[in-house]
């Protein structure tokens, strides 16, 4: 695959103001991001790791303000001049702010937090908090899988079935490529790859698809859902079939990151952090985000759970062409998951280069301070 | 089919619920006095000749000049007073006013209240100072001061005494709101969902309002309880609209003045207050575990 880069960072400035008070965080960060790559964020508490992942995100406190610097994202720049005042300082009209990032949060860049218990609604199941973002980024994408499961074929889908047992995978993606949509396909695929079930659990989940038919009132709300959704008592039954499929989805997405499904409608204090962890990062991972911010998703987690959180990203990553910025202190995780690490210390970047080169020679003192504070087992 | 097993899911939930109140008998003495109350009401609008009443909008046809006071008796279980009112039916006449007086009261303080103030804390800034000073002038006027403005001002009926009570009583609510939603403005739920990219209307209306509305419904029983106190109140200082009125206080302050003679005819209507008011905090107590997540989930795994 092509690289390209997806986040570039040029001399990032962002001070903190209060009444009596003025601190530069961030001195003059530069940062880049290419495709299908995770870099590794490191620096101690105070550093500005998170200030940093809060102002690619737009999230910045109202007392925060970037000073100078350039942010582009996928080639387009995200910092325009702010016609607000600050709230401190009468002459802040210089200060830039994160416009162009509220179209693209949530559909081309997300972040998952540490804490996910704190950074859930309490009130909601997580199956609803892990799918809400596609009720309004991407409407269409739900209508669009109820519509084309509801007009599938039985007998393509028993031939594909046909081309599996037979073990012809080239022949059976080509299949799938050339009889199914999109939106068939994606679902198709996040039968076939998941890890936890058998081939033969797989064809007849994949033969079931053929087998959810609507009913002739649902085909006919949802072929004139305009309509339907000004009318109160239709637009519920819409709104029922949307959540429905929803939850589908977010099973499939649970599925494919080989977590059970019976927790979709369960609420978050029913789980584990470990588990209310990987909610977050299915809630962040379903609209297929091209950039996934992680600050410091491990921190609360212990030593098994941190494990298995990264090698679900690491699965993660393999099945949605992702890429990823980890926020974390600990350098001995990075060192497993990161392919370049960037060490920021006092709010400017004092090294950045491969993971191993790092870790092996650190150059500046901070770093090696970083590494040896690691206890060796 | 799907209707039928949701609906089964509903019962479940229901009776689910149920359990969770009457954990705690205080809570189910609190419904049993409040459902009777309910039941008087719902009687008395609908049906009011099953109980042998004609006309429960006014005192006057109570009227029974041969009769005189009289102590309770079996003939008059609760007593009457002067006049010769029978003070049984005139109670259960003016449980119906209040209810059904105080329930609007209620609901609209608390929309509006709510409102007012999730709106103000959410936009901060001006908007905050704006309308949180103007309910402190709400705030700050007594509500008597307030009903007998409104209704020398306007006219003098139980609309404008409810429409005063309601400006009275919002500002309780707005002051709620308000905190509430400070705590959760700047919780890690709305970064989060700030994150996934939802707009700020969605967030105010899906994830602020449900986790602000659940702390006013727990006041929403105990405010209930104070209109009904303040129109008892109001009623008692001489400002109901007119001398047939039957309401709780209205028969309190009627009592007052025979109190040496007919003790009975104060102290029956103050005892229905008072039970309304207690059993109303009592469920607004039971209501505060029912809204909480956790509580519930705990029973769910028990059953």
């Amino acid at each position: 695959m092509e690289k390209k880069e997806l986040v570039k960072v040029k001399n990032l400035k962002v001070v903190f103001e209060s009444r009596f008070d003025r601190r530069e965080i961030l001195r003059g960060v530069d940062f880049s991001l290419n495709t299908n790559e995770t870099v590794g964020l490191v620096g101690v508490n105070g550093s500005g790791k998170s200030t940093f992942a809060m102002t690619l995100m737009g999230l910045l406190p109202k007392n925060a303000k970037i000073v100078s610097g350039s942010i582009s994202i996928d080639g387009m720049d995200m910092l325009v001049k702010s016609v607000k005042r600050g709230p401190y300082d009468r002459k802040s009209d210089d200060a830039l702010i994160n416009k162009g990032i509220e179209k693209l949060r949530g559909r081309f860049i997300t972040m998952v937090t540490q804490e996910a218990a704190s950074y859930l609604d309490p009130l909601l199941n997580v199956g609803y908090q892990i799918f809400e973002s596609v009720l309004f980024h991407d409407e269409d994408r739900l209508i669009k899988r109820i519509e084309s499961r509801d007009a599938l074929n039985n007998d393509i889908l028993s031939k594909y079935v046909k081309l599996l047992t037979a073990k012809d995978y080239n022949g059976a993606d080509k299949f799938l490529d050339e009889n199914f949509n999109i939106y068939v396909k994606e679902q198709i695929l996040s039968i076939i790859r998941r890890d936890d079930l058998t081939d033969e659990d797989k064809k007849n989940l994949i033969l079931a698809l053929g087998r959810t038919r609507l009913n002739s009132f649902q085909r006919f709300i949802i072929s004139n859902r305009s309509l339907a959704s000004k009318i109160p008592g239709f637009s519920r039954i819409l709104k029922r079939l949307l959540y429905e499929e929803g939850y589908r989805l977010a099973g499939e997405i649970l599925g494919l990151m080989g977590l059970d499904t019976s927790i979709l409608r369960m609420f978050p204090n029913q789980l584990s952090g470990g588990m209310l962890q990987a909610v977050m990062v299915a809630s962040a991972i379903i609209n297929n985000p091209r950039v996934i911010i992680m600050d410091e998703p491990a921190s609360s987690l212990d030593p098994i759970a941190q494990y298995r959180l990264f090698n679900l990203l690491n699965k993660i990553k393999k099945n949605f062409d992702l890429s990823l910025i980890l926020i974390a202190h600990d350098i001995t995780l990075l060192s497993r998951f990161a392919d370049r690490i960037v060490v920021i210390e006092d709010g400017a970047v004092v090294e950045a280069g491969d993971a191993s080169d790092i870790i092996n020679n650190p150059s500046n003192e901070y770093t090696k301070n970083l590494v040896r504070s690691v206890i060796k087992i | 089919m799907k209707i039928k097993s949701d609906l089964m899911k509903f019962i479940r939930n229901l009776s689910l619920y149920f359990r969770i109140f009457t954990s705690n008998k205080m809570h189910l003495a609190g419904l049993i006095i409040i459902l009777f109350f309910l039941a008087d009401t719902v009687v008395l609008q609908f049906s009011p000749w099953l109980i042998g009443i004609h006309n429960p909008n006014t005192l006057s046809s109570d009227y029974n000049f041969n009769v005189g006071v009289i102590q309770p008796s079996i003939a008059y279980p609760f007593g009457t007073t002067y006049l010769g009112i029978n003070l049984l039916t005139a109670v259960l006449k003016a449980i119906r006013i209040d209810v059904l007086y105080a329930i609007p009261v209620v609901i609209l303080a608390a929309l509006l209240g709510t409102f007012v103030g999730m709106i103000a804390a959410y936009l901060g800034g001006i908007f905050d100072e704006i309308l949180m000073r103007l309910t402190d002038v709400f705030f700050s006027i007594p509500y008597i001061v307030l009903v007998i403005a409104l209704s020398a001002a306007i006219s003098r009926n139980f609309t404008v005494i409810s429409l005063s009570l309601v400006l009275a009583f919002f500002p309780l609510y707005a002051k709620y709101a308000r905190s509430s939603t400070l705590i959760i403005k700047n919780s890690n739920m709305i970064l989060s969902s700030k994150a996934i990219g939802s707009s700020d209307a969605r967030t105010l209306i899906y994830h602020v309002f449900p986790n602000v509305i659940s702390a006013s419904i727990s006041q929403l029983a105990l405010t209930f309880g104070l209109v009904i106190g303040a129109f008892a109140t109001i009623a008692f200082i001489g400002l109901a609209p007119n001398s047939s009125v039957p309401e709780l206080g209205y028969l309190t302050s009627f009592g007052l003045q025979y109190i040496q003679i007919a003790p009975w005819a104060v102290l029956i209507p103050s005892l229905f207050i008072v039970l309304l008011a207690i059993s109303l905090n009592l469920i607004g107590d039971g209501m505060i575990d029912l809204l909480d997540p956790y509580t519930v989930s705990i029973w769910r795994k028990k059953s």
